[in-house]
């Protein structure tokens, strides 16, 4: 819901957050006796303008130590504005970090009690709101009876999710915590999220996964060095962000030499060695950038020292995440054709018009025995090279796809 | 009361009993600890004190009645002391909670000066029965016992509320609020009485806040003389330290969430 015409709820105006630095301790009394300042002041946040209305829900995004947890603080109201104008109406709900406030020696019910009454919840509404806290964490009395220190890391952040969100806050701010427990669990988390959505409550929040906050926010911000980069629309602000990352990401790809690239110790007195591994493009041999969907061909030397031994050759390509692209290796197909032979042997693959999309990607290579399982041989992320590409889709890889459009449909 | 206030009634019963709770649990013999400490303590003074060094009160001219004297004073000042030097270090110690949970702050210290009081009130009842045993219990201290109460509880509340607060900003105050209340003890007739001190230098003892504290605590309970000195330099201090230290605390809570 967006309703431009509404008075911000959240009204940030050249907000900062400064810390003051000072080189030794005692630096701190000498200012304070001599009024002399001697320190330098770090921004954690400096210069921010927001606006957030009501039934909003608004995003943060950024690097960590971006300011984002900082600024959340300053509008749950845990810390105070150094310099700007911050002005908060209405109650608010804030969910900084999980668990805090919990004691480990304390029973699962005496914390979420706490926690109740930490959150403005009072005598008379307490029964409902435990018993709506089990229910959402899915706790049994019996666990609940239970010091907090023998539950599972789930299980104590379920119950500590559980306890900070079964308020009724017209502002809920969230700090990283949508992510916790397992699938089923974040589910709920989320679903609780849409339902103050749709209650008409103002929802701030702050999180790494860009996903969710694509699929939640309305508009949002994307915080960098303790400033706002971009506002606006989410989709608008995220891609930024996602380019911006990317594009840091991107470090010059150096290329490893086969006899620098970290090889198994068996290498040398394996049975069969890897020789060489090349890269041929249409524009030469081992290019350090490759423009997607060329013609692209792996070329793979071995020796094998061993006339009777059968073995196999694979490679994997790797993104510098070491997120495997693709892999393959001579065992897959069936049946399986074992090279064997004692001296030189080369192995090629060819990739017509490689669709790989923009980034960078190295090669690992595989000699393995003739049951696909002992590596004889190996040499893992060589061969850095980066795809450069022009068209517009994105990702990791091209998909082949076709575009359907059907004119009058359910009309 | 309004529903902020009663929230924050609710929150204050529940720190308070975390408070206590934790502070013993996980030892095997819990509470027992919490007794044993200053029973070793009175003891161990009133060993030292009413044998080694031969001291008696006058006022009190009667067989132990250093014994009674002695704990009419240490009683409310293992309470203050204890509950001072934790509410300095109150806030201080939930930097990182009160940095992610909102929260009133003015419970922390709150609760540190309350649980200090509840060996208090637990030796008090044992003390009172050793005073009806002694045929030494005053009609009066009936009346007396909870007005001193709430005059303490005032007093060390502002005090410690202003201490957790400056300590914050001077970390210092964590190590040196233990240190000066130690020597406080021995500039307090506790283990004597004023009467010990030469005449001359009594008048210094109306500047000791704890002092005026503990000796109309020593008259309450006992029924001595007290001078009217004292008690007016008692109702003084408990203005300057009791509400003065809240609203200093009041003035400087702002500055807390600009130093986390």
């Amino acid at each position: 819901m967006n309703r431009p015409f509404e008075a911000p709820v959240i009204r940030l105006e050249g907000v900062g957050k400064g810390y003051r630095v000072y080189e030794r301790p005692l630096d701190r009394l000498r200012e304070a006796l001599t009024r002399r300042p001697v320190h330098r002041t770090h921004w954690a946040l400096r210069d921010v303008s927001l606006d957030i209305r009501p039934g909003e829900t608004f995003g943060l995004v950024g690097e960590n130590g971006a300011g984002k947890s900082t600024l959340l603080k300053l509008v749950a109201g845990t810390l105070r504005a150094t310099e700007g104008e911050l002005s908060v109406h209405g109650r608010v709900a804030a969910l900084l970090e999980l668990g805090a406030g919990f004691h480990p020696e304390e029973t699962g019910r005496d914390n979420v009690m706490l926690m109740g009454a930490m959150n403005g919840v009072l005598a008379a509404d307490m029964a409902t709101y435990y018993a709506g806290v089990a229910e959402f964490a899915e706790l049994s009395e019996e666990v609940l009876r239970r010091p907090v220190k023998t539950y599972s890391s789930g299980m104590f952040m379920r119950l500590a999710f559980a306890a900070a969100t079964a308020v009724d806050p017209d502002i809920l701010v969230i700090d990283e915590a949508l992510s916790v427990g397992d699938l089923h669990f974040q589910k709920k988390s989320l679903d609780r999220i849409m339902r103050f959505r749709e209650a008409g409550k103002t929802v701030l929040f702050c999180s790494h996964n860009l996903y969710q906050v694509r699929s939640l926010c309305s508009r949002a911000a994307w915080i960098d060095g303790g400033r706002v980069r971009e506002v606006g629309d989410t989709e608008h602000v995220v891609t930024a962000f996602e380019a911006y990352e990317r594009a840091k990401d991107a470090v010059e790809p150096q290329a490893p030499s086969l006899d620098a690239a970290p090889r198994r110790d068996a290498g040398s007195l394996s049975p069969v060695r890897l020789v060489d591994v090349r890269l041929e493009t249409g524009d030469g041999i081992n290019p350090a950038f490759i423009d997607a969907f060329q013609t692209v061909r792996l070329v793979i030397d071995v020796e094998s020292f061993e006339a009777q031994r059968p073995f196999h050759v694979g490679f994997a390509i790797t993104r510098n995440d070491h997120e495997n692209v693709f892999g393959s290796s001579t065992h897959f197909p069936r049946p399986d054709q074992p090279l064997m032979g004692l001296g030189p042997h080369r192995v090629s693959v060819r990739f017509p018009e490689l669709p790989l999309l923009s980034g960078d990607y190295r090669l690992s290579i595989y000699v393995l025995d003739d049951t696909g399982l002992q590596v004889l041989d190996a040499a893992e992320g060589i061969r850095a090279f980066r795809i450069h590409q022009r068209r517009r889709e994105f990702g990791l890889v091209y998909l082949p796809h076709v575009w359907e459009s059907e004119n009058g449909h359910g009309a | 009361m309004s529903a902020i206030s009663r929230a924050n009634a609710q929150l204050f019963l529940l720190w308070l009993k975390r408070d206590v709770k934790s502070r013993y649990a996980g030892s095997s013999m819990g509470l027992l600890w919490a007794v044993l400490g200053p029973v070793l303590t009175i003891v161990l003074f009133y060993v030292l004190f009413a044998f080694v060094f031969q001291v008696r009160v006058p006022e009190l001219a009667r067989e132990q009645g250093y014994f009674y004297y002695l704990l009419a004073g240490i009683l409310p000042w293992l309470a203050l002391s204890e509950g001072l030097s934790r509410a300095t270090n109150a806030l201080v110690a939930h930097e990182q909670f009160l940095q992610k949970q909102v929260f009133t702050v003015g419970i922390l210290p709150g609760t540190a000066v309350v649980a200090g009081l509840l060996p208090q009130l637990f030796g008090s009842v044992l003390y009172f029965i050793l005073l009806a045993w002694a045929d030494l219990l005053q009609v009066t201290t009936w009346l007396w016992f909870p007005l001193m109460l709430a005059v303490q509880l005032l007093f060390t509340l502002g005090l410690g509320m202003a201490l957790s607060i400056l300590a914050v900003h001077v970390r210092d105050l964590v190590h040196a609020v233990p240190l000066v209340l130690q020597f406080l003890f021995y500039a307090t007739p506790i283990l004597y009485p004023l009467s010990m001190v030469a005449e001359e230098y009594r008048f210094l003892f109306l500047f000791n806040p704890f002092a005026c504290l503990i000796m109309s605590w020593q008259a309450a309970l006992l029924g001595l003389p007290l001078d009217s000195s004292v008690l007016v330099a008692l109702g003084l201090w408990t203005l300057l330290l009791g509400a003065g230290g809240y609203a200093l605390f009041r003035v400087l809570k702002p500055t807390l969430g600009e130093a986390l």
